[in-house]
């Protein structure tokens, strides 16, 4: 079995380590050499703690590994769990690419009048739209009416909402 | 006296039931939370005006605490944290065909539990605030240290992964310029960084997109819903159990206002006294009993005025949604402290009205709308959380109007889903996050006073609210150390056996 507090300790162990080195060679190189003026005490102080806290982490980790406290369906459970960790890691990835989008893509603002009330379509409601679909489709919506309604209320409504009547910037 | 224009402003009035009705649908609906409506609040009240924006966010606070009821008595799925007690006698008594009767309990004692806790607010946050103008910089930072060092011990089951957690928050809050003399740390370069870590996105990704994994990660697992019985239920014979209910009311304002504990922990302590207190209930506790609802209702809803209580007059907010509720407040250049009531009387009166309003909103909605949302709450997650996860890209870019605030909070929810996949806390990393750089500038204000006093020593700790508030974090540390506890359970044993 393998015991992630202990890979978890190392882990921050170095995090702490990490910080130490960085809080020490930056005292270094500054001006003040006042410890108790310095901008870096806060962090030395930090990452001392984190670096116990790892130890501790790890101790405890080993403990467990000693006693072998194990459940008895591992495997059935692991296998599950492999399953839900590629499920987060394709919504990560859609999450990835609508971010992209909306960080690339510029299209040009196209406003809809109608009496005195305007309507603004843009890069962010076709890139909301199209992730709306995508994630819905994933997670397994199969209904033409909900794939075609849904997402496409959910864009303009949050334009509306968020950009006509609450004034707010979207990306 | 409290502000009888806003409580009596129609304008005031719409916005706190605006807020009220928004928290008992998210509160309700598992996946969605309080906090996560909040934290997505605060990034779209920055242009409006503090007051509607405090009682928006008291509406949502108040009623999003009592609506984590709805789903735990329904479908036995607490809609947040602090109602996981009530889904133990609450869901059998559904099954019983009694939701009707847990639901009516639910909502007069979380009423009754709000009332207490935002009277007691009215009531000491200016006595409390006397004493804390007393405070030293070394009492801040060791208050700040007390709360971090409590809601690590609370919120998880090992002490270390707490305080781990702790650690990840302060490291996260000095990044950026140094909040005495302005250099930079922990940047690597990138502009962006300059000005720190925004809360708000941070806030959005842990408790919002984090949970929008934690769903697609159990999305297989259904709940159903029980139905609706609807049958009568005396008001007398419910308000029968009103001492119990101060009592746990009592304790929740305690635990509320101890700065990191909240709802969760009031509940079970709460829930545990009303065990111990109940000699003959009607019903066994676990099986559906009325008084569990009682206890863990009136004990959580009273945590919302013990929570305000530090927030306001320290600026050491009691919870992960009063951390939340600090942000607003700088946002709308307000600085909570011993000098918040005294300075912005309005803004004070403001959260304490709103926080009033919201009780009768709770009423209301508890008792006309809540037995009415089965349906919403069972809204298939396949569908809303494709929104939830635009909503919290909305939240995270209105703050700051940069697409990098998106890209850290998708950081942040990922940050936030893998801590919670491996019992990690996120609450006392958000705490850190927010107290971080309080507690980094006090601390090395303390220091440099004290360099140049004769005795180093008592210049830092010789304040007797120093030496209160050392001894109190040091207890903290120690009862949480594996082998102290063994000693102080023997002891205890010992003393039981005698």
């Amino acid at each position: 079995m393998k015991n992630h507090s202990v890979q978890e300790g190392i882990f921050f162990l170095f995090a702490g380590a990490a910080l130490l080195v960085y809080a020490v060679t930056s005292y270094g190189k500054a001006f003040n050499k006042d410890w108790s003026q310095s901008p870096y005490l806060f962090p030395l102080m930090v990452a001392v703690s984190f670096m116990f806290l790892a130890a501790c982490l790890i101790r405890e980790g080993a403990r467990e590994q000693k006693e072998g406290a194990r459940s008895g369906n591992l495997d059935k459970a692991g296998a599950r769990e492999v399953r839900n960790w590629r499920g987060v890691a394709a919504v990560l990835a859609m999450c990835a690419l609508y971010y992209g989008a909306l960080f690339f893509v510029k299209m040009p603002y196209i406003t809809v009048g109608i009496l005195t009330f305007s309507f603004t379509f843009s890069t962010f409601e076709a890139a909301t739209w199209i992730f709306l679909v995508a994630m819905m489709v994933y997670m397994g919506v199969r209904k033409p009416l909900i794939l075609g309604l849904v997402p496409l209320g959910a864009a303009l409504f949050l334009s509306i909402a968020f950009r006509a009547m609450l004034n707010v910037l979207l990306p | 006296m409290l502000d009888m224009i806003s409580v009596m402003d129609p304008h005031f009035i719409l916005m706190v039931f605006l807020g009220s009705l928004a928290g008992l649908f998210v509160g309700a609906i598992p996946g969605l939370s309080v906090s996560m409506a909040t934290a997505l609040l605060v990034s779209v009240t920055y242009t409006w005006d503090t007051v509607d924006a405090l009682a928006m966010i008291m509406g949502v606070y108040v009623v999003g605490v009592f609506s984590g009821a709805v789903s735990a008595i329904l479908i036995n799925i607490p809609g947040a944290p602090s109602s996981v007690v009530t889904t133990l006698d609450g869901y059998p008594m559904s099954k019983k065909g009694q939701s009707y009767k847990a639901l009516y309990t639910a909502t007069i004692y979380s009423f009754t539990g709000s009332l207490f806790g935002l009277a007691a607010l009215w009531i000491l946050a200016g006595p409390v605030s006397k004493i804390a103008i007393k405070f030293t910089a070394m009492d801040y930072f060791l208050l700040a240290l007390f709360g971090l060092a409590t809601v690590g011990s609370v919120s998880s089951g090992s002490y270390t992964k707490g305080l781990i957690s702790v650690g990840v928050g302060l490291i996260l809050s000095m990044i950026g310029l140094d909040p005495l003399v302005g250099t930079r740390r922990l940047t690597f370069g990138i502009q962006n960084l300059t000005s720190g870590i925004n809360t708000v996105p941070a806030l959005v990704g842990l408790f919002g997109f984090a949970e929008v994994l934690s769903v697609v990660f159990n999305i297989h697992e259904e709940r159903n819903v029980l139905a609706m019985e609807k049958s009568r239920v005396s008001l007398r014979e419910t308000l029968g159990h009103w001492k119990l209910s101060l009592y746990t009311s009592t304790l929740g304002l305690l635990i509320g206002a101890l700065p990191g504990a909240g709802g969760p922990v009031a509940a079970f302590i709460a829930y545990n006294e009303a065990k111990r207190l109940t000699r003959n209930p009607e019903v066994p506790f676990g099986e559906g009993a009325v008084e569990g609802i009682v206890a863990s209702e009136s004990s959580n809803n009273a945590c919302i005025g013990g929570a305000l209580i530090p927030m306001l007059t320290l600026a050491v907010p009691g919870d992960a949604v009063t951390a939340i509720i600090l942000s607003v407040f700088y946002v709308h250049g307000l600085k909570p402290g011993p000098l918040f009531i005294t300075e912005n009387p309005s803004a004070f009166h403001s959260i304490l009205a709103g926080g009033f309003v919201a009780c009768f909103a709770l009423l209301v909605l508890g008792l006309l709308v809540a037995p009415r949302i089965s349906r919403v709450i069972t809204i298939p997650k396949n569908i809303l959380i494709p929104i939830v996860t635009s909503l919290c890209v909305v939240g995270a870019f209105a703050c700051n109007n940069r697409l990098f605030d998106v890209g850290l909070m998708f950081a942040f929810g990922t940050l936030g889903f893998v801590m919670r996949r491996r019992g990690y806390p996120v609450a006392p990393l958000v705490l850190a996050l927010v107290l971080g750089k309080v507690m980094d500038s006090n601390f090395r204000r303390a220091v440099s006073l004290a360099s140049s006093a004769d005795n180093k020593l008592a210049a830092m700790f010789g304040h007797w609210t120093t030496m209160i508030l050392l001894a109190c974090t040091i207890f903290v540390v120690v009862s949480n150390i594996p082998a102290a506890r063994r000693v102080l359970d023997k002891a205890l044993k010992r003393k039981k056996e005698r």
